[in-house]
């Protein structure tokens, strides 16, 4: 190949604050919401019958703090609306995190493998999650959640035929 | 012959080789080394056991542990089984479940001789080959014939060649690059202070150490000369400060002594596809890197390096989840000057001069610096309020010049804390009275993140994290435009040419 240095213009490489992200599937959404919303309900009708029946009346305002709790499933709606993948042609990129956004960009010529993870929630909503991994990521996966079974493998094979394409 | 049907298997069992007996005792040295590494947790135990009245019962449990030791490693030796064939080695191991490792030799990341001293006389070596894949195949063939050893190291990089055959074949075969001077380990003794881990230790094991070992208070003030107790707080203070030196100066000398077993004849060659070191006062070991898996080369200087204006260089290659590419996938290269360090990164890299030093580095953002600075006057407000409710009101004055210590050390930080690009590379540079850089090839990154907070948006600066095979580099708080082009930059690097990284 023949060596070149060409000057580059950081203006015209292409951006990545210009990634149009693809929100995940809406009834994953939901799930999560959904799955918050029992969870801390649950949680909080433990604590409140916990506060009733074990402790002393004085610590009956105590229970004011359970007013915090719509804030979690709030919360689990907000970061799996926010949450979101794109595709480029040379990488994947995945969005994440409502206070730490975080925005992750995997190219393909370092993916090591690539994973389809199931949870039985999942396999009930016909979704999957995508797991990418590459060498030295060991402790950080990389995980887009909710897609649907069907984008989850198309992805999955325009991932492995990109990697065998690079070799 | 790669399937392991039952009848090639028989074929295939006439090849194998089994090692030497002498391999025994490589295996049992092995199992007493893990167990002494791991002994600051299990000190306490053989406290309790010593505690236990008379010698007898720890004295059987001493021999029957060593015997049990002895035994493992003897059915190890036996069960042991090897394979070599022109292109791949298969290894077969394990007392109940025996696992085979088939080892394709283009997939080897290092190739390590160990001449223990205890093989010393016999003329025999341990070679550990380690795969690049996953720590779990790892090989270990011990008490080879030195020749033998050899043999295959050559055979396995001679693979590797054929196997890069596309790439440049470095003509200089076998050079010497560096070796080190007593002098210089002295140095890495003083500049890497290993012995803080083994004083800690120590405090964990003395605290747990029954009554009659630990220092009795009165009988101590009972050794200090009389009237002392009446001398004043500047002649206590003086003791004080000279016992604390003392220490210091005792686990600098531990560290030195450390350093000049481990370092001892020191002597780093230039090989046809990467480097060879060969180290060790007593048990020498022979330590071969390819070049193609170096990922990050770091520069590393604290002050005591500093004041010797020295670095201890390392190589690192792809680890296997230890952290900050410490253990077995780096080559370190210990106390070297400036202008040696670049040129071995120069070299490690197949880069054109680097001047790590002389860079044009970019300061981060002043929003990391006010950040630091607003979580150090949260912390100042609330010890001030417990001190002065606490302490007398003088409290305020020594705390106040900590705080106005650690601030100075944070805005240092922060001054020093700089990235530069050079071409293909990145240079990170961080550090407070001395310097550490870490240079990386930008073609090697395996991933990009950006992460930003809300009150980051505002501000408009965000965080880069550049994952390595071998570590993770961030670099907080850059100025948005800066943090998109770095990560752009790197993209583009890394999928318009797509290279090899390992």
């Amino acid at each position: 190949m023949a060596f070149t240095n060409l000057q580059l213009d950081p203006a015209q490489l292409p951006a990545a604050q210009d990634i149009v992200y693809l929100p995940l599937e809406r009834r994953y959404v939901l799930a999560r919401t959904g799955l918050a919303a029992a969870l801390t309900l649950l949680l909080g009708a433990a604590v409140a019958v916990a506060v009733l029946a074990l402790l002393p009346e004085v610590w009956r305002p105590a229970l004011g703090v359970l007013i915090v709790t719509p804030l979690f499933p709030i919360l689990a709606y907000v970061s799996a609306q926010r949450c979101g993948y794109a595709l480029r042609e040379q990488d994947i990129a995945l969005r994440r995190g409502v206070f730490r956004q975080r925005q992750i960009i995997q190219p393909f010529v370092r993916i090591q493998h690539i994973e389809l993870a199931r949870n039985p929630l999942d396999k009930r909503l016909q979704l999957a999650g995508l797991k990418v991994f590459s060498a030295g990521t060991g402790t950080e996966t990389m995980m887009i959640p909710g897609l649907s079974l069907d984008t989850a493998q198309s992805i999955r094979s325009r991932l492995l035929q990109a990697q065998k394409a690079l070799g | 012959m790669d399937k392991p049907g039952g009848q090639t298997q028989a074929t295939a069992d006439a090849s194998w080789s089994a090692l030497s007996p002498w391999a025994v005792i490589y295996f049992s040295a092995n199992s007493i080394r893990q167990i002494l590494t791991n002994s600051f947790t299990l000190a306490p135990i053989a406290l309790g056991l010593l505690r236990a009245d008379g010698l007898f019962v720890p004295a059987v449990i001493a021999a029957l542990s060593i015997l049990g030791i002895v035994l493992h490693a003897c059915l190890v030796v036996r069960r042991f089984r090897y394979q070599v064939h022109d292109h791949r080695m298969k290894v077969r191991q394990g007392i109940l479940n025996v696992a085979q490792i088939d080892l394709d030799f283009s997939r080897i990341q290092n190739v390590s001789i160990v001449n223990p001293f205890y093989f010393r006389p016999l003329g025999l070596v341990t070679l550990t080959i380690e795969s690049a894949g996953s720590s779990d195949e790892e090989v270990v063939l011990a008490a080879l014939a030195a020749d033998r050893a050899e043999q295959l190291r050559s055979a396995i990089s001679q693979v590797q060649e054929v196997s890069t055959a596309g790439t440049r074949v470095i003509e200089a075969d076998s050079t010497v690059v560096l070796t080190r001077a007593t002098r210089d380990l002295v140095i890495h003794g003083l500049s890497s202070n290993q012995a803080w881990l083994v004083l800690a230790g120590f405090v964990g094991v003395y605290s747990q150490a029954p009554d009659s070992w630990q220092l009795d208070g009165d009988a101590l003030l009972a050794t200090l000369p009389p009237g002392f107790l009446d001398s004043t707080a500047v002649q206590i203070s003086l003791l004080v400060l000279v016992l604390i030196m003392l220490g210091i100066g005792l686990m600098l000398a531990l560290s030195v002594l450390a350093s000049l077993l481990i370092y001892g004849n020191f002597e780093l060659r230039r090989v046809r596809d990467g480097f060879a070191a060969r180290q060790g006062a007593i048990s020498s070991r022979q330590l071969n890197v390819r070049q193609r898996r170096i990922q990050t080369v770091v520069l590393r200087q604290n002050w005591i390096a500093k004041f010797f204006a020295r670095f201890n260089v390392s190589f690192e290659q792809i680890s296997h989840g230890q952290a900050d590419g410490a253990g077995a996938g780096r080559l370190l290269i210990p106390a070297v000057t400036l202008a040696q360090a670049d040129e071995l990164a120069a070299t490690a890299l197949d880069s054109p001069p680097l001047a790590i030093a002389c860079q044009p580095f970019v300061r981060v953002s002043a929003y990391y610096l006010r950040k630091r600075f607003f979580w150090l006057s949260a912390n100042f407000i609330v010890a001030g309020v417990m001190c002065s409710v606490f302490l007398p009101l003088w409290g305020l004055g020594p705390l106040s010049l900590i705080m106005l210590l650690v601030g100075y050390a944070q805005y240092q930080q922060w001054r020093i804390l700089g990235l530069s690009i050079n071409g293909d590379y990145l240079i990170v540079r961080r550090g407070l009275i001395g310097r550490s850089y870490v240079v990386l090839p930008i073609s090697k990154v395996q991933r990009v993140a950006l992460v930003q907070t809300p009150f980051m948006r505002r501000q408009s600066v965000i965080h880069v994290r550049l994952v390595l095979a071998s570590r993770v580099v961030f670099l907080p708080c850059l100025p948005a435009t800066l943090a998109q082009q770095i990560a752009n930059y790197t993209l583009y690097k890394v999928e318009e040419t797509p290279k090899s990284w390992m």
